[in-house]
């Protein structure tokens, strides 16, 4: 460990140049900028930066990239709650309470607890990946498909069992997640599945398209039909709101740490940024005193989700260079990156290529202030934009969202399909449907599903493979009790079950 | 369907268009190309297509701006059925690999390879049989000898379903008279990393997907599937080099060679012209130091065929992996 | 007018419908569960048939509640106009962009809503709807080059 601080001093002397920081800080402003643009995201500019760096120095090239990841992160927050549009499917969770905080007039409240809490969250998983770099790598190497499917089935228990909404609705929601995201090609037979032979479904219905529908378009429906104007909005730019919020930041300490955890564990697993927010969202609603009010515009919605997110997105650099495990689709854009330069990813790596390695992880605490700080400078000119009036900025919006539609796989179907979404997700909200378990459903639907294929195939088809070793028995063990506490709590006749789950919620917590 | 037509009905306007001021003989792209890519974001094909981009910008190639986009749904399929609706669009350019006649055997696809205008192979990828690193099996004989006591025990992972890795594991089967277990990851990264962990007991990586877990001491290559070993080169590891790894035939596993092309084609019907053009192209890439780099770095073999090579190696491809689609019962049409 | 017991019913039907669709596509598959575990239609089958029972179960409840349901309405009069002004122009959008490409369908729709839907002054409407084509282009295009969908008058414009 402390052999890893030396290290770190080292990484410093190396990302401490002012070439580097200039890259830092233009990374993170193009970073901001494809974040805030649902149809752009991080993937898109890394790619475009990706010939830039052919000429570069690794080291430099690598800091400019993962600048760009940090401040897409941050700008994906930005229209989830100002508009409710996910700018990245990872802060999908972020508009639950994101965006009612917004539409009560607090905007700029909710963007200055978004941007500190994914900030706090990013620089515990870089303080983690300093410190426990090499026992990480090995960690994560335990895990084999029955633990993936563990993985899984813990996020998605979290999240769901205690939820809100009628249990057939949620039942209902759930499964048009799963279906939908069955279409396409199955990874394991390698078959097509539900396309009917229609071209445009081989490549299966994108989560992306189906968020931007749901909850861009959708929401929309819901805000003209109950008036012409965004209520509650003001567009009143009030700089020292941005500081009294960060005032108020400490008293949220618990929140922040358990979404730090939540964020950690999954970007080391392979759970990922988006399983993290929503687990860490489910978590938090939980446990918070004022989890009744999740929802319905409390900060503590808005922080849980973000830490995980960015404490997930850092964590998730330390299997992708240790062991070249792709957690995303930025990430895998950046180890073909790696390639072009001539590094290969895998343990040498933090052998042989000890600039890179420790200026990458200098770099991430440096971009994740900078981040920060841009990003809170950017709070008073997106709050603006709510001052505009809605005959104008409605319109506006519906073009981003179908520009996002169509950039998903560059096919004009699917901006059918957003719009068939929204009027979806428009009838759902009108009949009480609980939309995150459906959008959840969709995002580890399909991963779960493979692994625990992949788990069948290994065991011929022995479930007993699920509690095979220790790691992956707790894992399901811990998921079950979740998922199954509210069916035990009611046949042992408590009365109040909803308040003995959330105790057995905090000491699952525990365990 | 309306959205390919319409884009083939663009196409057909512009080429009408622009045909009295196009002679016969050559033909040059006067509005931007598109790379279509049939692997997702940081796949095998896409590093392809992103080092060929590269290469052309780096030399000043092309006298129009290129844009790559990754059409990789249904293992590549969507590239294809794409570059399918373009029909006669010499301005898309299809990056693929053998998967351009493997997947209509295997899934049912409204284009054939010999639909395709062929371009350039420009490389092919070695494959190779890899253990963990402190696993029992020293060679190939070992592994197989495994699967012969107790078959189905020996579980090989690779990447995806039907496509080369499975084909070639069924061929090692088929030749050796064994069974293994395939267990399909998502991709030859995931694979690697699972046999790292213990979790299979082998995979079929290309040496490029495997390089930085041999390096580290996690996993090592039992053969080469190849007539001879690879080229003489730099020492990977401390003790060896990428051609100290025996062939697969000279350790009992009878399958002499096996590897991936690196195939580029146009859309159906795109004019004779171009397809020149585009080799012609493709030919003065495949001599750039760029290409070179990526060539060795990823320990490929480069050799690059066109015209009627080209056709010649697909056949003969397609007919071999055929005849272990129809024996595993694999193919759907 | 809209109550709240039709549209559980019209919604309960569609997921019933899903639900046979899914259904039908499943069977295409082996939905078994084999000595290597579960195979490709083995999900899909059941899920379909789960989103059939439920729809089913929803539209029981909905029946059963009728008398508390037909009072809700959706949304009154003038909302439903609302979201029929601003819904039809976005479907509409949508299939111009097939035909023209997005760029200008989004023109098109930007200056008809700000003008005719907003009752903004012409300069207004024109100056949004230029603005905001054009940035796009100048951003996905020729910054980012992620290519947006085209139609012939970019073609004749030499830009696609």
């Amino acid at each position: 460990m402390l052999s890893n601080l030396d290290s770190l001093m080292h990484g410093f002397s190396v990302a401490l140049t002012a070439y580097h920081i200039m890259l830092i800080v233009g990374g993170v402003l193009l970073g901001i900028l494809v974040g805030v643009l649902p149809g752009l995201g991080a993937p898109n500019g890394v790619t475009l930066l990706l010939p830039l760096t052919f000429t570069m120095d690794p080291v430099s090239a690598i800091i400019l990239l993962t600048s760009l990841y940090w401040g897409a992160l941050f700008g994906g927050s930005t229209t989830s709650i100002l508009f409710n549009i996910p700018g990245e499917p990872s802060s999908v969770a972020t508009t639950f309470d994101g965006y009612p905080l917004a539409r009560q007039g607090r905007a700029t409240e909710a963007l200055t607890y978004a941007f500190l809490s994914a900030g706090f969250g990013a620089l515990v998983g870089i303080i983690v990946i300093t410190l426990l770099s090499t026992a990480v790598a090995s960690f994560a190497l335990r895990f084999g498909p029955p633990e993936y499917f563990a993985v899984y089935l813990l996020a998605f228990s979290s999240f769901i069992a205690f939820g809100g909404g009628t249990p057939l609705k949620t039942i209902i929601a759930l499964a048009l997640g799963f279906g939908f995201g069955m279409m396409g090609t199955d990874t394991v037979s390698g078959a097509m599945r539900l396309t009917f032979d229609v071209p445009d479904l081989i490549r299966g219905i994108s989560f992306l398209v189906v968020v931007i529908g749901l909850f861009g378009l959708g929401e929309l429906l819901l805000t003209i039909e109950e008036g012409p104007e965004f209520k509650g909005a003001n567009g009143r730019i009030d700089p020292r709101e941005i500081l009294r919020t960060a005032a108020r930041m400490p008293r949220y300490w618990a929140a922040m740490l358990r979404g730090s955890a939540v964020g950690v564990w999954m970007g080391i697993t392979p759970g990922g940024p988006t399983a993290a927010s929503f687990m860490s969202y489910g978590i938090a609603r939980r446990v918070s005193r004022n989890g009744a009010n999740f929802g319905k515009g409390e900060p503590e919605g808005v922080i849980a989700p973000e830490t995980a997110d960015h404490s997930a997105g850092t964590a998730a650099m330390l299997p992708m260079l240790s062991l070249g495990i792709p957690g995303s689709a930025t990430s895998a854009v950046m180890l073909g990156g790696l390639m072009i330069w001539g590094l290969n990813p895998g343990p040498m790596l933090f052998v042989e290529q000890h600039d890179f390695v420790w200026g990458m992880i200098a770099s991430m605490y440096l971009g994740n202030v900078i981040g920060v700080v841009l990003a809170l400078a950017t709070v008073p000119l997106f709050a603006a934009m709510l001052s505009v009036s809605f005959a104008i900025i409605g319109p506006i919006i519906v073009t981003v969202c179908l520009v996002g539609a169509y950039t998903v796989a560059n096919a004009g179907f699917d901006l059918w399909l957003a719009v068939l979404f929204g009027v979806m997700g428009y009838m759902m909200k009108k009949l009480d449907y609980p939309l995150a378990p459906m959008v959840l459903a969709m995002v580890i639907g399909d991963k779960a599903e493979d692994a625990f294929r992949q788990s069948m195939l290994l065991s011929n088809g022995s479930v007993t493979i699920l509690w095979s070793n220790w790691l992956v028995g707790t894992l399901t063990s811990i998921a079950l009790l979740f998922l199954l506490w509210p069916v035990v709590a009611m046949l042992l006749g408590r009365r109040r079950a909803s308040r003995a789950a959330m105790a057995a919620a905090r000491q699952g917590e525990a365990v | 369907m309306k959205v390919m037509s319409r884009a083939a009905l663009a196409a057909g306007l512009t080429l009408s268009a622009s045909l009295p001021a196009m002679a016969q003989a050559t033909w040059q792209p006067t509005r931007p190309v598109e790379f279509v890519v049939t692997s997702g974001a940081g796949g095998g094909t896409d590093v392809f297509a992103r080092t060929v981009q590269a290469a052309i910008a780096k030399h000043d190639l092309l006298p129009v701006s290129v844009v790559v986009t990754n059409k990789g749904g249904g293992s590549g399929v969507e590239g294809y059925v794409y570059g399918r609706g373009a029909q006669g669009d010499p301005n898309k350019v299809i990056f693929g690999t053998n998967n351009a006649w493997t997947l209509p055997m295997a899934v049912r696809t409204n284009w054939q390879v010999q639909d395709l205008t062929p371009v350039a192979t420009m490389a092919f990828d070695e494959f190779m049989l890899w253990v963990k690193q402190d696993s029992p099996y020293r060679s190939a004989a070992d592994l197989i000898n495994a699967a012969r006591e107790k078959p189905g025990s020996v579980r090989i992972g690779g990447s995806q379903t039907r496509d080369t890795d499975q084909t070639l594991v069924a061929l090692i089967q088929r030749a050796a008279g064994v069974r293994f277990t395939y267990i399909p990851y998502r991709g030859g990264g995931e694979a690697g990393v699972q046999l790292a962990g213990g979790h299979i007991d082998a995979n079929t990586n290309n040496p490029s997907e495997s390089i930085g877990g041999w390096r580290g001491s996690q996993v090592r290559p039992v053969c080469v599937f190849r007539r001879e070993p690879l080229p003489a080169g730099d020492r990977v590891t401390e003790t060896q080099a990428w051609s100290d790894i025996p062939t697969c035939a000279s350790q009992g596993l009878p399958v002499d060679e096996y590897r991936m092309p690196r195939t580029i084609f146009l859309p159906p019907g795109a004019p004779a012209a171009a397809q020149a053009f585009w080799t012609d192209l493709f030919r003065r890439v495949s001599e750039t130091p760029e290409w070179k780099d990526y060539v060795q770095r990823t320990s490929q073999s480069a050799r690059f065929l066109a015209g009627d090579e080209m056709r010649a190696m697909i056949r003969e491809e397609e007919r071999a992996t055929r005849e272990i689609f129809v024996a595993e019962g694999w193919t759907s049409n | 007018m809209l109550t709240r017991f039709h549209l559980e019913l019209i919604f309960a039907a569609c997921v019933f419908a899903i639900g046979a669709v899914g259904l039908y596509g499943s069977l295409e598959l082996d939905t078994g569960w084999a000595s290597d575990g579960p195979q490709a239609g083995f999900f899909p089958f059941r899920v379909a048939l789960i989103l059939m029972a439920g729809a089913v179960l929803v539209a029981i409840q909905a029946v059963r509640a009728r008398a508390k349901l037909r009072p809700i309405a959706i949304t009154d009069r003038a909302g439903m106009r609302r979201i029929l002004w601003f819904g039809l122009p976005i479907i509409g959008m949508v299939a111009l962009a097939q035909w023209l490409g997005l760029y200008v369908a989004m023109a098109v729709y930007l200056l008809a809503t700000i003008r005719l839907g907003g009752r903004r002054p012409w300069h207004t409407s024109l100056g949004v709807a230029a603005g905001v084509t054009l940035v796009t282009f100048v951003v996905f295009e020729w910054w980012f080059q992620v290519p947006l969908l085209k139609g012939p008058l970019e073609i004749m414009l030499g830009l696609a």
